[in-house]
């Protein structure tokens, strides 16, 4: 199930709501875990297995980890090795074993392979991580053993955050999930950032995804340097608000239910590096390979050239979790390279120059990356990026006049909401009118409600871009 | 007191958004479901029967996704404030459909598959060239070539012209007559060929195309004035207002230009005489969302008029933008069988042979034409 559909705004979330708030604190992990398994099996309902078998292999490791951690450390790491091969078995088999059969039938002498047809079930990537962390956090000792199976299968399963993240890392909400306060201010503020994220998804990236279907139906040879740009900055804004959105309503709908979720974006496109970018982009999942493969690599703390190593392995990693494709993969190596030049020295030239270079720099690169991200053929994300360029058919066209025209307006909306200049404005209007203050935030709630509910309608099918992760 | 104004907010946004996601929930239960929907034309989905097979093995899910958005409450509602909600964005297009100058609104042609295109012109061509009458095709080009100039600015609306250009010279056994150069020429001052709220020619347009076609045809066309002019519905509402969901244009006219001598209509469901109307009109169509089927009840699969006018016989293949030109043409032949080639599929030169026509024409809007696919039909051989 999605969040953006009349089914999941107008039937799950109100009988989830009324019956998770009618039973008793005891029962309510019970509640949230059946729901989230509705919520899951929804779009498969057999996945529910994969599911329930990730739930079971990790509360068991996990309670064997835990047991032996400080008694018998070589049975706490059989253990951990279990939970690890298993979760990564699994995200393997599903996600990855059809780009492996690929390649090897590159080889001469396999040809004769085939690649297995196997659905990726939803949010494998994520949920496989996040239990991961729970073993980890419990043979560090970041974190007690789970014994209650409710509640650790409501960590695993958690249907806000379970398909397209944040990444919620055990430890962060280990005492949540034992024992948690819903208030009024709490959900008031979850009822808010779940509508700013359904606005950001259903109003801005969506409208920002046809705009950018338009220019990649066509070939590269025929477009124009303007519409190239004009396509792949859409992309950018698509991407942003599509999964930032998302983030939103879930940390929001976590609020609902008294949760507190760690957040995910912090206005990417304002950072004056790409160190800085991966600071504010995805961050559970950057601190999640920082956390758990970078450090244990040795991270920057066995010489400069084990350093790059590290952070060369980390990027490939990354990409490779992006996607089972070559295109995530250079698309990871890629950021690999510029945060090495950054570390090496282009940062402190950055700190040196006017703030506005390091902004140019920094939306330059991503927009780059961006055309990797997006377009699954090498070639063609190369033929792409050469019409931007300078290697267009034209310089402007009629296709790229029309997006410019037509899309201004959203353009000059997408663009102050990806910065902190919209709440700016708002809070600024707030002082200005005190007297709006309690009715302003419920009127653009419901006004956001209203008009996400009518694109709904108006257009009953459209998954989230993060599905395919 | 600032944290009772907090209070007040928090306990305002809780409530409305509540009510909101409840309130629409539990209308969304109770309602009754409704079978069609008007402004769309189709059959609504319902409640899909729930069992674990369904579930498993049946996408029970999925045809649930289906049944929600088709039975929400106020749909109408919605799509249009969709609608205005993209207007306000600055957009002029919806659901391929232009919001074009002074509220006309313009279907989006898009540019006709090359493939089809000649495989539909040599199916033409190679029934041309099996007939001993003259077959005749034209396209009726539609509002968004004749008046380009209502378009939005750089709209990317196709260019019918290229289909038209590709027309002249894709015939030599089947007679091909441009309508598009008179319909452009009579544009520039006749604003009133095409419906602004609907995708067909006006009855003034099927006019203009009956006096271009009955001259290349050899037939004499009468003056509008030997018509009988009527106001048929006075508030048509028409398929480009429903599909775009702008709900605040204003309505067109229904206009009909009746001959003095009128007619008999059958008209055949599978091959079978299910009705027969004196006259072109079915009064009764000006009821329903679907008003432009006023002309000849709308579509059949094959609909014969008998005029006991002149003697000639006319074999017609065509879409609905033919439905309201018939009065006119009904003046020239004694019988016209329309056929439509969608629902109509049989050996069509052993039916010449039957009824021993005069003319054949093959009449389609450029629009329908670069979608349909039935045109090799018109070669069927039975048993073949």
């Amino acid at each position: 199930m999605v969040f953006s559909s009349l089914t999941f705004l107008f039937l799950y979330l109100p009988v989830v709501l009324l019956i998770y708030y009618l039973c008793p604190r005891k029962y309510r992990n019970a509640v949230l875990l059946i729901f989230s398994l509705v919520f899951y099996g929804w779009g498969e309902p057999l996945y529910i297995t994969i599911m329930l078998f990730s739930t079971a292999l990790d509360y068991v490791c996990g309670y064997f980890v835990g047991k032996y951690r400080q008694s018998n450390v070589r049975r706490a790491r059989i253990a951990l090795a279990v939970s690890m091969i298993g979760n990564l078995g699994m995200l393997g088999f599903f996600k990855y074993s059809g780009f492996l059969v690929e390649n090897l039938a590159m080889i001469p002498g396999l040809s004769g392979l085939t690649a297995p047809s196997i659905t990726l079930p939803i949010g494998i990537s994520f949920y496989t991580f996040q239990s991961m962390s729970y073993t980890i956090d419990v043979y560090r000792g970041d974190a007690p053993v789970q014994k209650n199976i409710l509640n650790f299968g409501a960590y695993v399963t958690l249907f806000p955050q379970l398909v397209a993240g944040p990444i919620v890392r055990y430890k962060d909400i280990a005492a949540q999930m034992n024992e948690r306060r819903e208030t009024l201010d709490q959900f008031a503020s979850g009822v808010q950032l779940f509508c700013v994220g359904m606005a950001k998804k259903v109003l801005l990236a969506n409208q920002f995804g046809i705009l950018w279907e338009q220019f990649k139906a066509v070939p590269p040879s025929q477009l124009s340097v303007v519409g190239a740009w004009v396509g792949i900055v859409a992309y950018a804004l698509q991407i942003y608000f599509d999964f930032s959105g998302y983030s939103d309503m879930a940390i929001g709908l976590g609020r609902m239910f008294g949760f507190e979720f760690p957040i995910n974006f912090n206005y990417p496109y304002i950072a004056k590096s790409i160190t800085d970018f991966w600071r504010r982009w995805h961050i559970t999942l950057s601190s999640w390979f920082r956390e758990y493969v970078y450090i244990p690599l040795g991270g920057n703390r066995k010489g400069l050239p084990r350093t790059y190593l590290n952070l060369f392995v980390v990027w490939m990693l990354t990409g490779f979790w992006h996607g089972a494709s070559w295109n995530f993969i250079i698309w990871g190596i890629y950021f690999a390279v510029l945060l090495m030049v950054e570390k090496a020295f282009l940062l402190r030239g950055l700190q040196k120059a006017p703030a506005w270079v390091g902004h140019l720099y920094t939306l330059l690169m991503v927009l780059i990356s961006w055309v990797f991200f997006s377009i699954d053929s090498l070639p063609q994300a190369g033929a792409y990026l050469a019409v931007m360029f300078g290697g267009g058919a034209s310089l402007i066209d009629a296709q790229a006049l029309h997006g410019l025209l037509y899309w201004a307006v959203l353009f000059a909306v997408g663009g102050i909401a990806a910065t902190p200049l919209g709440k700016q404005v708002y809070q600024k209007f707030l002082l200005r009118f005190p007297r709006l203050e309690g009715w302003l935030a419920p009127a653009l709630c419901v006004l956001v409600l209203l008009v996400c509910t009518a694109c709904f309608v108006d257009s009953s099918y459209n998954p989230f871009l993060y599905f395919r992760f | 007191m600032k944290q009772q104004n907090g209070k007040t907010k928090n306990m305002a946004i809780l409530l409305s958004f509540l009510l909101f996601i409840g309130g629409l929930g539990i209308a969304n239960v109770l309602l009754p479901e409704k079978d069609f929907s008007a402004t769309e034309n189709r059959v609504l989905a319902s409640f899909p029967k729930f069992s674990l097979s369904a579930l498993l093995h049946d996408k029970w899910t999925q045809k649930f996704e289906a049944y929600v958005p088709d039975q929400f409450p106020l749909r109408d509602f919605w799509v249009g404030m969709k609608a205005s909600f993209q207007t306000l964005l600055g957009q002029r297009e919806n659901h391929n459909v232009y919001l074009g100058k002074d509220d006309f609104l313009l279907m989006k042609y898009e540019t006709m598959d090359q493939k089809l295109q000649a495989g539909s012109f040599s199916a033409i061509e190679t029934f041309a060239q099996a007939q001993n009458i003259p077959v005749y095709f034209a396209l009726i080009p539609d509002s968004s070539y004749v008046y380009g100039d209502l378009l939005p600015p750089v709209s990317l609306c196709g260019d019918e012209g290229e289909l038209f250009a590709a027309a002249q010279k894709a015939f030599s056994a089947a007679h091909y007559i441009d309508l598009s150069a008179p319909f452009r020429t009579a544009g520039q001052t006749q604003k009133d060929l095409y419906y602004r709220t609907d995708h067909h020619w006006t009855t003034q347009g099927a006019y203009l195309g009956y006096q271009m076609l009955s001259a290349a045809m050899g037939n004499t066309a009468d003056d509008l004035e030997a018509f009988d002019r009527q106001v048929l519905s006075a508030r048509f509402y028409g398929t480009l207002r429903a599909r775009s969901g702008s709900w605040w244009v204003s309505p067109d006219q229904i206009v009909g230009y009746a001959p003095k001598t009128s007619a008999t209509v059958e008209i055949y469901e599978n091959n079978e005489l299910v009705q027969t109307t004196d006259g072109f009109y079915a009064a009764d169509r000006l009821t329903t969302a679907d008003q432009y089927s006023v002309f000849l009840d709308g579509n059949h699969s094959k609909v014969v008029i008998r005029s006991g006018n002149s003697g000639k016989k006319l074999l017609l293949f065509k879409d609905s933008f033919a439905h309201s030109l018939i009065p006119f043409l009904s003046t020239q032949y004694s019988e016209i069988h329309m056929l439509d080639l969608r629902y109509y599929k049989t050996d069509f030169e052993k039916y010449i042979q039957d009824y021993g026509f005069d003319d054949i024409l093959i009449l389609y809007s450029a629009n329908n034409f670069s979608t349909d696919r039935n045109l090799p039909f018109l070669n069927l051989k039975s048993g073949g």
